[in-house]
C-alpha cells in the first residue's frame, strides 16, 4: 500500500474546478425577508450557477440543526455545482444541479436545498465526462477503462466474484453504475448488473462532487461522518477496502488529468 | 542513548524505555500502538533537558498482556501507569499522552494531581463519546467478522494525519500504525468511547494543557474546550494542519512540548 501525493493532498499540480463546472463553488450574501416559504425560496434561489440561468427545480429539506431565518438577517449563500446534463433541456440548454447552503454569522447552517437550473450552453464551459455526471453509467465506463489497466486493481479484486455499485443521490432521484467483477477483471459495466451489486457505496451528489474535485481525498472523513453509506454486504465492502481507495484514486486522477488538459 | 527495561507489575512484564536524565516526562501512546510513536520525539525531548519515560501499555508492543483481558477500561491503564511511576520512583513528572494516551493521562491527573508537575493531553477529551451501549462492538474481537484489518488501518490512520504533513511522513505513520493487533485495538477504542471522567475533571489541580490538531476530525475542538473549561486554569492549543498524532506529525514536536511545559511552569508559579 502506498500513499500517493494525489491521494494525500493533491499537491502535484492540483487544479480547482473551472467556474461553471462540477465542484465549482460560489458565494454571496443575501438578506432575509419576513419569515415564511416565500423568503425561504428567495434565499435558496438567490444565486444561480451562471448568468441568465432559469430555475428548473428545487428540493429543500429541513436538515438537522437548521432553522428559519429571521427577518433582516444577512446570510451567506454557499453554492456548489454537483452535476451538468447536456442535451436534456430544450434546444441547447444544459441542466445544472446546484447544492446551496445558507450560513449565518456564527458559521452555522440555517438552511439547504438542491436546485436545478436551465442554462444556455454558451454560458458554460463545454462537457467534461469525468465530472458532469459522477456515478452515471457513462462516467463508470471511463473509470472502468482505467481500472482495467491497473494491476493494483486486478490484484485487490483477485479473490472477488461479485459487483460493486456506486450511487449518487441527486435532485431528481439517484444515478448509479455497477461494475461486475470476476477474479480481478471487470467483465461488465452498466446501470444494472444481473444480480445487482454485492455492495453499493452511496452518497449525495454534493459529497461525490467534493470528493472527486476537491484538493484532498476526503473519503475517510466523509465515511466517518456517514456522508458515504454502504448497502449490501458490509463484509465484502470492508474486505475490499483497498479496492475502494483505488477506484476513488482513479476517479480523482482522471478528473485532474482532464482538468490539466 | 536510551535504556530499556521490563518492569514486573501485577505479575506481568511491562516494557519501558528511558531517554535523558532531566525532569521526568511519562509518554503514553495511542490505541493499538506502542512506544514507537515517540521514537523521535522522546530523544528530542531528552536533549532539551528531560527524562522521557516511554511505556508500552500492557498487551501493546513489547509488554505482556494484562492478566484479565481484554482491557477496555482506560482507568485501569491509568492505574498501571501510576504503578510504573512508583516502580521507577519518579518524582513530580509531567504526563504526556495522545488519544487514549491523552485520556489516560487526564485520568491519572484526576487521581494524583498533587504528585504531578503538569499534564499535556493531546487529541483527547473527558466525555463519553456516545450514549451508553453504542460503542460496545463485541463482534470486533472476532477475526472472522472483521476482514482486511491491515488495509483499513492503513487508510484510516493515513486519513487521520493532518494536511500539512508530507506524503512520506504520512506513509510512514500509516505503515507503522497498521501493524497493530486488532484484538488490542478494538478494546482500546471501546475504552476511548466509554471513558467518562467529566465529574472528576475539576480534581485536576496540576497545570494542564489540552492540545488538538485542527485536522483531527475524530476529536471535535468544542469537546476539548469544554473539557478544559472544567479543569482549573487549563490551557488549550490548536495545531493548524496537524491531525491526530502531533508527536509523529510535527518534526519539531519537542520544541512545542518545551513551550507548553514552560507555559505550565509559569502558571504554577502564579
Amino acid at each position: 500500500m502506498r500513499i500517493d501525493p494525489v491521494f494525500l493532498d493533491g499537491s502535484d499540480a492540483y487544479q480547482p474546478p473551472v467556474p461553471g463546472t462540477v465542484g465549482a463553488g460560489g458565494s454571496g450574501s443575501c438578506k432575509a425577508g419576513a419569515p415564511g416559504p416565500g423568503t425561504r425560496f428567495e434565499l435558496l434561489t438567490a444565486h444561480p450557477p451562471v448568468a441568465g440561468a432559469r430555475l428548473a427545480g428545487l428540493a429543500w429539506r429541513t436538515a438537522a440543526g437548521s432553522r428559519e431565518a429571521t427577518e433582516g438577517e444577512v446570510l451567506q449563500s454557499k453554492t456548489t455545482i454537483t452535476g451538468r446534463h447536456f442535451g436534456v433541456g430544450p434546444g441547447d440548454d444544459v441542466l445544472v444541479d446546484q447544492h446551496v447552503r445558507l450560513i449565518d454569522g456564527a458559521g452555522d447552517l440555517v438552511d439547504e436545498a438542491v436546485t436545478a437550473w436551465q442554462a444556455a450552453r454558451s454560458e458554460l464551459p463545454g462537457p467534461e465526462k469525468t465530472t458532469d455526471e459522477i456515478a452515471s453509467p457513462e462516467w463508470g465506463a471511463l473509470l472502468a477503462g482505467r481500472l482495467a489497466a491497473d494491476p493494483a486493481f486486478a490484484s485487490s479484486t483477485a479473490t472477488f466474484d461479485g459487483s460493486i455499485g456506486l450511487v449518487s443521490r441527486g435532485s431528481d432521484g439517484t444515478t448509479g453504475v455497477e461494475f461486475r467483477i470476476y477474479r480481478g477483471s471487470i467483465i461488465e459495466t452498466g446501470r444494472k448488473t444481473l444480480d445487482g451489486p454485492t455492495y453499493a457505496i452511496e452518497a449525495d451528489a454534493l459529497t461525490w462532487a467534493e470528493l472527486i474535485t476537491g484538493r484532498y481525498d476526503d473519503y475517510v472523513r466523509f465515511a466517518a461522518r456517514s456522508r458515504f453509506t454502504v448497502r449490501g454486504s458490509g463484509f465484502q465492502y470492508l474486505r475490499l477496502s483497498k479496492t475502494t481507495r483505488i477506484m476513488i484514486w482513479h476517479a480523482r486522477t482522471m478528473r485532474q488529468e482532464a482538468r490539466n488538459g | 542513548m536510551g535504556s530499556a527495561d521490563y518492569l514486573d507489575i501485577d505479575g506481568r512484564l511491562g516494557f519501558v524505555e528511558t531517554y535523558g536524565t532531566g525532569r521526568p516526562v511519562l509518554c503514553v501512546h495511542t490505541a493499538g500502538q506502542h512506544g514507537f510513536q515517540y521514537r523521535y520525539a522522546a530523544r528530542a525531548i531528552a536533549q532539551r533537558g528531560f527524562r522521557a519515560i516511554v511505556v508500552d501499555l500492557p498487551g501493546h508492543g513489547r509488554s505482556e498482556p494484562a492478566v484479565e483481558t481484554p482491557v477496555s477500561d482506560l482507568s485501569w491503564y491509568g492505574d498501571w501507569c501510576i504503578k510504573v511511576l512508583r516502580e521507577l520512583a519518579v518524582e513530580r513528572p509531567y504526563l504526556l499522552g495522545c488519544s487514549i494516551g491523552g485520556k489516560i493521562v487526564l485520568d491519572m491527573a484526576t487521581k494524583i494531581p498533587a504528585e504531578l508537575a503538569g499534564v499535556v493531553s493531546m487529541a483527547a477529551y473527558g466525555q463519553r463519546r456516545n450514549r451508553p451501549g453504542r460503542s460496545e462492538r463485541p463482534w470486533g474481537l472476532e477475526d472472522s467478522s472483521s476482514p482486511s484489518n491491515r488495509e483499513r488501518s492503513f487508510y484510516g490512520h493515513a486519513g487521520l494525519v493532518g494536511r500539512s504533513v508530507s506524503p512520506e511522513v504520512t506513509q510512514m505513520i500509516a505503515e507503522m500504525h497498521s501493524r497493530e493487533d486488532w484484538q488490542i485495538t478494538v478494546p482500546d477504542q471501546t475504552g476511548w468511547a466509554r471513558q467518562d471522567i467529566w465529574a472528576d475533571l475539576p480534581k485536576i489541580t496540576c497545570p494542564a494543557y489540552l492540545v488538538v490538531g485542527e485536522d483531527d476530525f475524530g476529536v471535535p475542538v468544542d469537546r476539548v474546550r469544554a473539557t478544559a473549561a472544567r479543569i482549573p486554569g487549563a490551557r488549550v492549543a490548536q495545531l493548524p494542519g496537524i491531525g491526530h498524532y502531533p508527536m509523529e506529525e510535527l518534526p519539531d514536536f519537542a520544541d512545542y512540548f518545551v513551550r507548553w511545559v514552560e507555559e505550565l511552569a509559569a502558571d504554577a508559579v502564579r
